[in-house]
């Protein structure tokens, strides 16, 4: 790969032309809310709960493993927030070293606020906080994914979700490393408990995986979240922005949504704001971004996302436990 | 739906017994008799026929009659292979034999800089007295202050003032197209844009495919007519696999025409040379970009099908698009759209 360089001037202007059409011509002829196709397969690593690959044309290739450990809650009668957090655990390597090591935290698509281990005592920063973030964002009702993961009064598990990136690049998607998590999540499963719930006693398990417990049920609600880059040029809205389309756009996001009904409705769980180029314009050039702008962004990707998951999902259920 | 998940491709195990057509096994010896069947772990052999895979550090042969070519070397001697010399593969790639001598032909490299290849590349660093370029090569070409057209006269010599103003002509980030002039013993790449021909580019996008893919031709800078009221555009061919896309532009030297003729040629050059190193782009319209895209998006798909980029092809291939268009294909969100249009162009071709 060429290391980055930035885009000439006249590549920008002519970026930018085009994606502030009406209609827009984005430069492989998608429509504005078009994903790229991926390719994506799941429970495929043995030893893990549960697993997913991905590849997109662009960012690369991303493996993440879940394995999901028996602990003893470390406080007997009161689970603070700050212990249940600990409950998940995220690390995003570059596989080779690359750009930044374990632990050193993964630096996701200029998201703001994801750039390193800042004000976090984990000391993993980047795209693992922001990663948990939507992870423990929950859902309507008070729902928390740190629900399901109590086993018995005083234990519970502790999920270890590991994301390898094999191909590094400088700006990883925030899609890639999201469709990733969301595919392999939904793809986890856990051993079904064999001794009652409200003994203290050392939890026991069945060793059959035909009746073992998914971590997110099927048919319920709500699903893994997932996180949408969106990306706006003009008046225009883009969805799963190319690195070029990124570096003209004048205002970014990242909007982590979960599904909550079969209709394809999504919660909006979190937004951020991505890191943007020039917008076309000279540097210190970029206009602001108004609310109707802002709502235009967020309801894209409302809009578009009940979609994706779903494709995700029906695809990650197709291949759990193929022969 | 907005999205198209793919499943991977399944594993394919190679099938040992199948002979490839034309497909030469070099366990023969010259008798024709099959080496023994121990004498080699089963899995080596489907690497080991003419056209199939090796990896780097795997045995191609141990057969003395072989001589070692590109992509080889010799191990020594040792007990594993009973005190044989054996030729190793250094590459990841595909056998090829002439005669005795046995090279690897990678299936992924680097472009190797040529002197007289059109190149299109991008500057990475501004240094006193020259640029840096990316031109895809193991090694960044150098491009010197004195081989670029200096303004105000077309072979002028340069000047300190020139060297103070050198961002002035390429800064970093700027794409270009340019011929390699020299190279240096370690294959590093000079290039030179001393012609109307070469310089900066803009009026259209960028997009890379492998080194490879691009077919060496007599002119690697193509005018196409578009449909759709896209007009004329150019292709510049980079033989380093990057592509620079762009409507076209009638070079300056040909734009006085007639009535062109009273402005005196040191006026001509100057002009020129002012407009050679501007960074804004001209009035392109919607459908001049939408043409482009689509140009674009068949080389693009040329390349990811494996089929070499040439100008037959990148014709044909546009032809097919616009069929595919006309009926209403979804290029975008379609991951068979390539395919069939690089299908369609194959039939085109087979077709003369």
């Amino acid at each position: 790969m060429p290391p980055p360089t930035p885009l000439s001037p006249p590549e920008l202007s002519y970026l930018y032309a085009s994606l502030s059409l009406s209609p827009p011509i984005r430069l492989d002829l998608r429509t504005p809310t078009q994903f790229r196709p991926i390719v994506a397969e799941c429970s495929f690593l043995p030893h893990c709960n549960g697993s997913a690959r991905v590849c997109m044309s662009e960012a690369g290739e991303c493996i993440v493993g879940i394995k999901a450990e028996v602990e003893k809650d470390a406080t007997t009668k009161y689970v603070t927030v700050i212990e249940r957090e600990k409950w998940i655990e995220v690390s995003v390597e570059v596989a080779g070293g690359g750009a930044s090591g374990a632990g050193s935290g993964v630096g996701i698509g200029g998201i703001s606020g994801a750039g390193g281990a800042t004000g976090r005592d984990e000391g993993d920063g980047g795209a693992a906080v922001w990663l948990k973030e939507g992870l423990l964002a929950g859902g309507a009702g008070g729902w928390s994914i740190l629900d399901r993961l109590v086993i018995s009064s005083g234990w519970h598990w502790k999920l270890y979700i590991d994301v390898l990136l094999l191909t590094p690049t400088s700006h990883p998607s925030p899609l890639l490393l999201s469709t990733a998590v969301n595919m392999a999540l939904d793809s986890t499963y856990l051993p079904k408990l064999t001794s009652p719930h409200d003994v203290d006693d050392i939890p026991t398990f069945s060793d059959d995986w035909a009746i073992s417990v998914p971590l997110y049920e099927p048919t319920t609600f709500p699903r893994p979240p997932m996180s949408l880059p969106v990306v706006a040029v003009g008046d225009n809205v883009f969805l799963d922005p190319s690195v070029a389309e990124v570096a003209t756009a004048e205002a970014g996001l990242v909007v982590t949504l979960s599904l909550s009904d079969s209709e394809g409705s999504c919660d909006i769980v979190g937004v951020r704001s991505m890191e943007v180029g020039r917008g076309g314009g000279k540097e210190g050039d970029r206009k602001g971004i108004n609310r109707k702008l802002l709502r235009q962004m967020v309801n894209a990707c409302v809009k578009e996302a009940g979609g994706v998951i779903k494709g995700l999902g029906e695809t990650t259920h197709k291949q759990m436990f193929r022969a | 739906m907005p999205i198209q998940i793919i499943a991977p491709a399944p594993f394919v195990t190679a099938d040992d017994e199948e002979e490839d057509e034309g497909g030469v096994r070099l366990d023969l010896d010259n008798d024709g008799d099959i080496a023994m069947e121990g004498d080699m772990p089963s899995h080596r052999r489907t690497g080991r026929e003419a056209g199939g895979i090796v990896t780097p550090g795997e045995i191609v042969t141990q057969d003395p009659q072989w001589m070692r070519g590109h992509g080889t070397y010799l191990s020594q001697p040792s007990f594993l292979t009973g005190g044989h010399q054996s030729i190793v593969s250094s590459l990841a790639g595909t056998i090829s034999k002439t005669n005795k001598l046995l090279s690897i032909r990678a299936l992924k490299f680097r472009y190797v800089p040529e002197i007289g290849d059109l190149v299109v590349g991008r500057i990475l660093e501004v240094q006193t007295k020259r640029w840096r370029v990316d031109i895809a090569a193991p090694h960044s070409a150098t491009l010197l202050l004195s081989s670029i057209n200096l303004p105000g006269g077309i072979l002028r010599k340069r000047t300190s003032t020139d060297e103070l103003q050198i961002r002035t002509f390429f800064s970093e980030g700027d794409l270009l197209v340019a011929e390699v002039q020299t190279l240096s013993n370690d294959g590093q790449a000079s290039l030179h844009t001393r012609s109307l021909k070469y310089g900066k580019l803009r009026n259209g996008v960028f997009m890379t495919i492998d080194a490879g893919m691009v077919r060496r031709m007599k002119s690697h800078v193509l005018t196409m007519n578009t449909s759709n009221g896209g007009g004329e555009v150019d292709i510049y061919l980079g033989v380093n696999g990057y592509i620079y896309i762009a409507k076209h532009t009638t070079p300056l030297t040909e734009s006085g025409g007639p009535e062109g003729k009273s402005v005196s040629i040191t006026r001509l050059e100057e002009e020129a040379s002012e407009a050679i190193y501007s960074n804004v782009n001209e009035e392109i319209s919607p459908e001049t970009r939408a043409e482009i895209a689509r140009i674009a998006c068949v080389i693009g798909a040329l390349a990811k099908n494996g089929v070499k980029v040439d100008e037959e092809m990148v014709h044909l291939g546009y032809e097919a698009a616009l069929e595919e268009f006309l009926q209403g294909m979804e290029w975008g969100g379609d991951g068979e759209a390539g395919k069939r249009v690089v299908e369609a162009a194959l039939a085109k071709r087979r077709e003369g």
